[in-house]
């Protein structure tokens, strides 16, 4: 029941969703054994709409982004099951030269640390130089002539000078334009942001979501975000995934998950980051305990360790799928009552 | 110490160790037992000139060009190459040790100027340099040990260096000093035990490359003229280079081995005295 | 263009230029100030200082003096003559005069007198010194070259059989005696083989010229060009390796994936371009020891270099000669290390263009 129920019920538009994941498993080979990372991941995003991802580190956000495009496989991993079907067409069964094509062409990613993730030998120009001539057919000049203008378009200064940099060169932020850019190269359908702004500065995160936000409404993208920050979520997301311990345990349109989480988790999330509501002196919420190693997972909810409702039958059984209101769902026993969300800020 | 027999078993264990150890075995049990089994003098020509090896029996290895006996040859450059190479290297580290601790532990301007000769040391080509000394101070076993000696320390000073550097700092040592322990006294009981691990390591690559360096220098007729080693053999044996290859070949096999196995020891004892590598 | 900041320090150190150039010509912008190693340069002082007193020190240590030598030579000589050879030599006066004599005479580039081949040191070395050059040179190439793409085949095949081979090479070429790996190949290659010469640099009393004459000096260096590169090959092809193993997992080379490059595409551009830093690193720690090898090397195919002259200068313990190969090739070594600065700074963008943080 668990995967098919789910994507009829949150992809009743009348357009097929443009990316569609369904039962998606990810496994890591350590040396103590597979490590089942990602289990039975699902979830569906429309075209132009922002799906966000999100969970504590180890959840498995990163993995579920690195699947799509099949980039576990160069870091050890194995995509052990299920379909992502992108446009109608299952990207984890794609031959490797048209998976190539779709990398950085219809499907462009933007990643954590952009210091370490651009080539530090090659210039900025030419990095963003290469993503267009590996998809179109165009000379080296016009190629650096377009890379110009997409550093204009992500909105640094003097773009042609910037080109010509190293990224060593270049300010936190503006190395985050650059990756943008060069994941805009191709103008994809689709863009994946893998914690964009988690190593900039507070001011900067901000400059580069609506970078984003503005960039995904022109270009007409669709963005999945990964990120474990709620603020950055409430403000761009139109819908949320969470993740825990490799599985969906909610998802929903974004002002249903702020306003009335069914999975304790989520309430847990959303209470971490909700610090104004508080009343003053009172201690920090936070989730007790700590996320489950993924070899050593609970036979029943992998949440039921830290969960207040947790039962006997929460160690025992794995819940299942539940539609707790209209797209919304969880996988949860005991899902919290509607309006247990947002306190009256 | 009694983690000697321990390490022991560790070593044979290892993949590149075990080996290590065995060859080196080998060598060393030529070298001892050698004059023994196969008496004789290797400069005395004992046989019909140029015997191929297996030809007689008497010469098992075949003789040189002057008929002089091939294995018994080996047996004497075998004792030579260890004698050099145990020799030189304990120079060198001595060197090495006493250079590194005292610019590691005083640092500041003793150290810099340390450092500036060990880098003169790094920049001479070491084997001109004791291609000088030992044509400078006359042939013999005393200069080459001496010439090798001299030229090989900077790597161990190096690695002393940035030992003593790390453990300077360490609470235990700090705890020491506090306690008033002088300076030598520091180096010697707290902080050398632990810099020499990878001391030992280091030295027996040390090892290797002086056999290198003594028999290269012999080759070129800077060895002892009384003492028959490999390289000597080898030079000797260029004249008839291609009638004769073994004559070359057989001493220069018997080098191969011995580096082969100081180089697989190194790498041996590097994993096993390595406190943070070992496994689990 | 006159960017903020698109050019190093050369541009604003000289203004004045500027006032009288009516136009754009600025010459000096095109000279890699930044690339010359100032630093390196002044180290080079001390090193060249300590290395003539290293010289000194051997001289004044040696058992007898040229006077010794040379009237060893000419048979019976009288105390009278011997004393006055010393003075004419200077070796009446006292240490620290003869010290600054002999700095004095080294900072002039005087080698001294090689008193066998009756010929200034100096002019000797200077004669033997390109077909070192050539040798040296071409073992880097070719064990930079080869030792890159073993290493690259080994990380490509990491664990598999073309790896474990590499390995095993690489194990036996670091216990293979260079001076024993040359004579064998000499054994095969052109004694049972009959492919390459034994040994010189051109066949003697040929007389090529042109094309045929650049055959015979190739045909020549082949043998003691890989003899001498084949312990470098396998320390590169090691170290090319472990760094691409290293980079496989790079960020910045998942960024390449996920551009869609192809896997040659990453291992090539990326991945490689990244994994030379550390190869020009270990050819810099490698010069003396390089020049140590060509000695032994030019010894077993008598190339007519410094190395040779070495072994000449061994043969006939013509000490002054020894002692000032040794000089100038400290100096020599010291030279490449510089080059192999300036090709650091080529290769790595980082060393030059400090980070411009906004």
């Amino acid at each position: 029941m668990t995967a098919s129920t789910r994507i009829s019920a949150v992809a009743e538009g009348p357009a097929p969703p443009l990316l569609q994941v369904s039962g998606l498993c990810t496994t890591f080979t350590t040396h103590a054994g597979p490590l089942p990372v990602l289990r039975d991941v699902s979830f569906t995003l429309a075209r132009g709409e922002t799906l966000a991802l999100v969970g504590e580190s180890g959840s498995g956000k990163s993995v579920t982004a690195a699947s799509l495009l099949r980039l576990v496989e160069a870091a050890g991993g194995r995509i052990t099951g299920g379909r992502a079907l992108f446009d109608g067409v299952d990207l984890l069964a794609l031959p490797p030269a048209a998976l190539r094509a779709i990398r950085g062409g219809r499907i462009g990613m933007v990643f954590q640390e952009p210091l370490s993730a651009l080539n530090p030998v090659q210039r900025i120009g030419a990095q963003i130089a290469e993503a267009i001539r590996l998809h179109r057919p165009l000379s080296r000049r016009a190629a650096w002539a377009r890379a110009v203008e997409l550093l204009a378009l992500v909105q640094i200064p003097a773009p042609e000078l910037r080109a010509r940099d190293y990224p060593h060169q270049l300010s936190g932020g503006q190395r985050q334009r650059a990756m943008i850019a060069m994941a805009l190269a191709c103008e994809p359908e689709l863009l994946i942001a893998d914690e964009p702004t988690t190593a900039l500065d507070v001011t900067t995160q901000a400059q580069i979501m609506a970078l984003l936000e503005d960039l995904r409404r022109r270009l007409g993208m669709a963005l999945l975000l990964i990120t474990h920050d709620l603020g950055v979520v409430a403000g761009v997301a139109d819908r949320v995934v969470v993740l825990y311990a490799g599985r969906v345990v909610e998802q929903g349109p974004v002002e249903r998950i702020f306003a009335a989480p069914l999975h304790p988790y989520t309430r847990g999330l959303l209470d971490a980051v909700r610090l104004e509501a508080l009343p003053p002196g009172s201690a920090l919420p936070e989730i007790p305990g700590l996320v489950p190693a993924l070899h050593d997972l609970p036979a029943g909810c992998a949440f039921a360790p830290r969960c207040p409702r947790a039962d006997a039958r929460c160690h025992a059984t794995p819940p299942p799928w539940r539609e707790g209101a209209p797209h919304q769902g969880a996988a949860c026993f005991h899902p919290l009552p509607a309006g247990t969300g947002r306190h009256a800020a | 110490m009694s983690a000697a027999p321990g390490l022991a078993r560790r070593l044979l264990a290892h993949r590149q160790g075990g080996p290590g150890l065995l060859l080196l075995l080998a060598v060393l049990l030529l070298a001892l037992f050698g004059p023994w089994l196969w008496p004789g003098d290797p400069w005395e020509m004992a046989a019909p000139p140029m015997l191929w090896p297996a030809e007689e029996a008497a010469n098992p290895l075949g003789s040189d060009v002057m008929g002089r006996d091939m294995l018994t040859g080996l047996v004497s450059g075998a004792r030579v190459s260890l004698l050099v190479g145990f020799v030189s290297t304990l120079i060198a580290a001595g060197l090495g040790i006493l250079v590194g601790a005292l610019g590691g532990f005083h640092g500041g301007r003793a150290d810099a100027a340390l450092m500036r000769v060990t880098e003169l040391f790094q920049t001479v080509p070491t084997f001109v340099l004791a291609v000088v000394l030992v044509a400078v101070f006359r042939p013999s076993v005393a200069t080459a040990v001496l010439a090798i000696g001299l030229v090989s320390w900077p790597a161990t000073a190096r690695l002393v260096r940035a030992q003593v550097l790390a453990l300077r700092g360490r609470d235990f040592v700090l705890a020491a000093e506090t306690f008033g322990m002088g300076t030598a006294r520091l180096l010697c009981t707290q902080i050398l035990p632990n810099a020499l691990p990878p001391v030992v390591a280091i030295s027996s690559l040390t090892i290797a490359h002086a056999i290198q360096t003594e028999a290269a220098l012999a080759f070129l007729g800077l060895g002892d003229p009384n003492v028959m080693s490999w390289g000597t053999m080898i030079g000797s044996g260029r004249e008839q280079l291609v009638e004769a290859w073994y004559i070359c070949g057989l001493p220069g096999l018997a080098l191969v081995v011995t580096v082969l196995a100081f180089n697989l020891l190194a790498e041996g004892l590097n994993d096993c005295l390595n406190p943070h590598l070992r496994r689990r | 263009m006159a960017g903020p900041g698109a050019l190093s320090g050369a541009g604003v150190r000289r203004p004045l230029f500027r006032a009288w150039l009516p136009w754009t010509w600025t010459p000096w912008r095109w000279i890699p100030w930044t690339w010359i190693p100032w630093g390196r340069l002044a180290q080079l002082a001390p090193v060249l200082f300590g290395i003539a007193t290293l010289n000194f020190l051997i001289l004044q240590l040696a058992p007898g003096d040229v006077v010794d030598v040379l009237s060893g030579e000419a048979g019976a000589a009288t105390p009278e003559t011997m004393a006055e050879l010393r003075r004419s030599f200077g070796l009446d006066q006292p240490l620290p005069v003869q010290y600054l004599r002999y700095l004095g005479h080294l900072a002039s580039f005087d080698l001294g007198h090689s008193y066998r081949l009756n010929m200034p040191v100096r002019e000797l070395i200077l004669t033997r010194l390109p077909p070192t050059l050539l040798l040296m040179l071409s073992a880097l190439v070719l064990a930079v070259s080869l030792g890159a793409l073993a290493g690259l085949l080994a990380a490509r095949h990491a664990g598999r059989w073309p790896d474990l081979l590499l390995s095993g090479l690489t194990l036996l070429s670091y216990a293979l005696p260079t001076f024993w790996l040359g004579l064998m190949a000499i054994v095969l290659f052109s004694a049972r083989l009959g492919w390459l010469p034994s040994g010189g640099m051109l066949t003697i009393g040929a007389g090529h010229a042109g094309l045929a004459w650049l055959r015979d000096l190739l045909a020549h260096l082949v043998l003691p060009a890989l003899t001498l590169s084949t312990f470098y090959l396998a320390v590169y092809a090691r170290l090319v390796r472990s760094a691409m193993l290293e980079l496989h997992g790079a960020d910045f080379i998942r960024t390449a994936r996920a551009k869609g490059a192809g896997e040659w595409r990453i291992t090539l551009r990326h991945a490689f371009r990244n994994a030379l830093l550390p190869m020009v690193t270990m050819a810099g720690y490698q010069a003396a020891s390089l020049l140590s090898g060509a000695v032994l090397v030019e010894t077993v195919f008598s190339w007519p270099g410094l190395g040779r002259l070495a072994y000449e200068a061994i043969r006939t313990r013509d000490l002054n000669l020894l002692l000032g190969i040794l000089f100038f090739s400290s100096i020599l070594v010291v030279i490449v290390n510089l080059g192999i600065d300036g090709l650091y700074r080529l290769v790595d963008p980082r060393v030059t263009t400090g980070a411009r943080r906004i």
